[in-house]
């Protein structure tokens, strides 16, 4: 990796000395910028420096909605032993502030780890944090050892992406046992989940119509068409759909694409079988994940779908349901999910994001299939 | 000389403190690290500023055989590295020259009278009469220098005052510190004595009193009801280096740093105002804080409410790092803390129930010292009623680095929703007032020239500090059963155990 690309990453910096850089940084045009942190976000990941090098350029989007000290840790290789090294740089991601008076900057804090191992992740983020302020922790790629207590227990929010994972039944144990740690408070948000909040919305929208709910007790099959790579998009859907409509994973009817849940009804009734079935598309419309939701009784009286149009930034919800004299299609608009995209999404809420984690049971089940 | 006589010149000024008497200062132990790192550097600077007081003159005193000019050459050696407005050779040249060296033994009695006699020297060459003895010696000589001192007659207010500057540690436990103020006290008065702390001197531990007693806004909730816990860290990336295994390994966290600094700033946070800020009105209140510590006797008690633990090999600042056993001049076999963590209770109407949890560890990842002061939560009425988010204030008092102080309140974020962050609201040293704050040596030492003992320990600070410290220091090393040493990785924040100590109450170290 030449230096000519890692300067890409700031002004270099020897690793004692970057808080010292950064006062220098700000107090060299006092009067002109001013410094701006509600968080420390930490990018880790075990990628190539190649790879690597491409969050900067979504910590510089980030950065323009959100203020934070940006912490991005390049560790290739980590404990596979090696000669150590640690390597930093600088930069600020500056807009300018109401006004127009002065530009108000956010500090982005790279380190090239080399022959890392677990104490030295640990220890170059832990002392580069801005004191005082929540740990936003992304971790991208598989979970290593490096994801322990004495990481975790320091971190408020962990953001991770269950695409990027080979084997996420294993990952999500691991996730959920770190959870379950005394010494463990911070709140999971997958990307992927998020990923899907815009046709959670829709469905939600889909059935405020009188008409759709009175259908919803007779829904039986469920088919969702995913882009190429989303499929764990398309699976927290499935959990999600479930898990609101109280259905539980028939595990001896399931098997490949398609997931079987029994679905209760009534207290004393027999179960319900309800389908699910996962398509690849080919391509994704406009990026996004999930193309086509569409959930039918057995004899597709009732048919409600929900889609990504493809001519223009939207979902459209149709119903065709009994009662109703026409279909009913309505647009919503569809905003833009970009990583960035989805990151500031999750860091505009607080809360423990209990809808994830009602959910997560159910896709760990699934995902044991 | 008639010290008494006012100067016509000064405007009187209450906000300036009493002004310093010209002295001869003689640093006993004077080819030590302290002298060339602090004290000379202070004095220097104390010079630059145009503090130090005129005829002032410096006589070091060492075993090791140098002339004056040799004893000059090596302090502006390192003036030069360390000074805090850097190093002018005009100046230097000035002030070096009343500086001067004088070899002896510290149990040699002939050097003392000799010494005696250059100081006689001094004065009748229009000295001002004052000695200021500064016992910056390895703490096995504090004795010798104190007796020689007495035989030699310096003790004596002749044509002047004598006062005595003693270095920490002030012994190892209590009874060693009762012999040293004993013999310290038979040598030289009480009100002739200053212990130094430096911590004391820093502005912001100064400021301190300034925050609580001169804001009208906080007093009011200094206490029990309105604050939750208090946290007073004290964090260093360093480990042994410079060869400190050999003295650490004998002292530990504890006897180092928690019986002096940390309980010092303990009682700073915790006094009551004081009736005025005479050098005994203020120490009153601080040993009244001391005497209320809550006693943390037997293994179990302290099991419970102190950690102690060792670094590990870990990685700092992109290093590996040895394990503490493993460090030059340590013990394999070490049973010296590096880390510790106290949870500390002030039994007074004040603080009843609001613990005081102080941590000091050798190898941790960031070099800082602060207070933190976490309040109560707000009553679960409006916007937390999401029982999730924490909302408490945290009122943060930075030592050092970065001197400042920052309060922690929440906030808004701009928006549709109605989401709560925390913000901080800053204010630091080095960007409010410009110039650079003065080294804590400089203030201290030109409060001993004025006779001021605000800023120093009295002896029975030391004394109940110690008396603390000594129940724990028996259940570690003495005790049928001691509680564990616990481990933490070089570079990390410290055994789990310390963290868990606050967990079973519900709280969490400040992130730093």
């Amino acid at each position: 990796m030449s230096d000519r690309n890692l300067s890409t990453l700031g002004k270099e910096v020897p690793v004692g000395e970057v808080d010292t850089e950064l006062k220098a940084f700000f107090a060299a045009d006092a009067e002109g910028i001013t410094r701006a942190s509600l968080m420390n976000f930490a990018i880790y990941t075990e990628a190539d420096v190649e790879t690597g090098l491409q969050n900067s350029e979504i910590i510089r989007l980030l950065t323009e909605e959100t203020a934070c000290r940006a912490i991005l840790i390049i560790s290739p290789h980590t404990n596979d032993g090696g000669e150590k090294g640690v390597r930093a740089w600088i930069d600020a991601h500056c807009n300018l502030g109401p006004g127009g008076k002065k530009a108000v900057c956010t500090e982005q804090v790279a380190f090239v780890l080399s022959g890392a191992n677990t104490a030295m992740v640990n220890n170059t983020l832990f002392a580069h944090l801005d004191s005082d302020l929540p740990l936003v922790f992304w971790w991208r790629g598989e979970l290593s050892p490096v994801f322990g207590d004495r990481l975790y227990s320091r971190i408020e929010r962990f953001l991770f992406d269950s695409r990027d994972w080979s084997s996420p039944g294993v990952q999500f144990t691991r996730l959920v046992e770190a959870m379950d740690d005394d010494s463990a408070d911070f709140v999971a948000h997958d990307l992927s989940y998020t990923s899907g909040a815009p046709v959670r919305r829709a469905i939600v929208n889909a059935f405020n119509d009188p008409r759709a709910k009175a259908a919803a007790p007779s829904l039986s099959r469920v088919t969702i068409t995913h882009g190429p790579g989303h499929r764990m998009v398309a699976l927290w859907l499935i959990a999600w759909i479930a898990e609101r409509l109280n259905a539980e994973l028939n595990e001896s009817a399931s098997g490949g694409e398609r997931f079987v849940f029994d679905r209760h009804l009534s207290r004393f009734g027999a179960a319900v079988q309800m389908v699910f079935e996962l398509t690849e598309a080919g391509e994704c419309i406009h990026d996004a994940a999930i193309t086509e939701v569409r959930m039918t009784d057995d004899e597709e009286n009732a048919a409600i779908t929900v889609s990504r149009a493809t001519t223009a930034g939207f979902w459209k919800v149709h119903l065709d349901v009994p009662g109703c004299q026409n279909t009913v299609e309505e647009l919503l608009p569809a905003r833009p999910r970009q990583k960035s995209d989805l990151i500031a999404e999750i860091l505009m809420r607080a809360g423990k994001n209990r809808s994830m984690l009602s959910v997560l049971p159910t896709l760990r089940a699934m995902l044991a299939q | 000389m008639d010290n008494e006589a006012p100067n016509p010149f000064l405007e009187e000024d209450q906000l300036v403190r009493k002004l310093p008497d010209p002295c001869t200062l003689v640093i006993l132990g004077a080819t030590g690290d302290l002298t060339h790192r602090k004290l000379i550097p202070a004095l220097y600077n104390l010079a630059a500023d145009g503090d130090l007081p005129a005829g002032m003159k410096v006589i070091g005193f060492a075993r090791r055989e140098k002339t004056d000019e040799e004893f000059r050459e090596g302090l502006e050696e390192l003036n030069k590295k360390v000074s805090r407005q850097g190093h002018d050779e005009r100046l230097w040249e000035n002030f070096s020259q009343s500086i001067s060296y004088h070899q002896s033994e510290f149990q040699d009695q002939d050097g003392y009278k000799r010494l005696a006699d250059k100081l006689d020297e001094i004065d009748a060459n229009g000295g001002s009469g004052n000695r200021l003895f500064y016992i910056a010696s390895a703490p096995e000589f504090f004795d010798d220098i104190l007796i020689h001192l007495e035989k030699a007659g310096l003790n004596e207010e002749k044509n002047g005052w004598s006062r005595v500057i003693v270095e920490k540690p002030f012994g190892t436990d209590l009874p060693t510190a009762k012999h040293l103020n004993s013999v310290v006290n038979s040598t030289f008065p009480e009100e002739q004595t200053y212990r130094i702390d430096h911590y004391l001197g820093k502005e912001t531990a100064q400021n301190i009193m300034v925050l609580r007693f001169a804001n009208a806004i906080f007093e009011p909730l200094w206490n029990n009801q309105c604050i939750d816990h208090v946290q007073i860290t004290c964090a260093e990336p360093l480990g042994m280096e410079g060869g400190r295994g050999g003295y650490y390994d004998k002292a530990g966290a504890m006897r180092d740093m928690v019986q002096n600094h940390l309980l010092q700033l303990l009682s700073l946070v915790a006094m009551e105002p004081p009736t005025d800020l005479g050098a005994d009105g203020v120490r009153d209140e601080k040993v009244k804080v001391l005497r209320s510590l809550r006693l943390w006797e037997g293994s179990e008690a302290v099991g419970e409410n102190v950690i102690r633990a060792q670094y590990t090999a870990g990685v700092v600042d992109g290093e590996e790092k040895v394990g503490y056993r493993r460090e030059d001049r340590v013990n394999p076999g070490s049973m010296t803390e590096s880390y510790v963590a106290v949870r500390c209770m002030i039994d007074t109407w004040r603080w009843a129930g609001v613990p005081f949890y102080i941590r000091m560890g050798k190898r941790l990842p960031k070099k800082a010292t602060e207070i933190s002061i976490h309040f109560k939560q707000p009553p679960s009425v409006l916007f937390n009623q999401n029982p999730d988010q924490e909302l408490s204030n945290v009122l943060v008092i930075r030592i050092q680095p970065d001197e400042g102080i920052s309060l922690r309140m929440h906030s808004k974020i701009p928006g549709p929703a109605l989401r709560l962050e925390p913000v901080k609201m800053d204010f630091q040293y080095s960007t409010s007032f410009g110039r650079k704050s003065p080294e804590a040596y400089e203030r201290l030492l030109l409060d001993a020239m004025a006779g001021d003992a605000t800023l120093f320990a009295r002896n029975d600070e030391v004394e109940q500090a110690w008396k603390f410290v000594d129940e724990i220091e028996h259940a570690w090393h003495k005790s049928p059963k001691p509680p564990k040493m616990a481990e933490y990785p070089a570079g990390s924040w410290g055994p789990k155990e310390a963290d868990q100590m606050l967990q079973r109450e519900g709280r969490a170290w400040r992130r730093l």
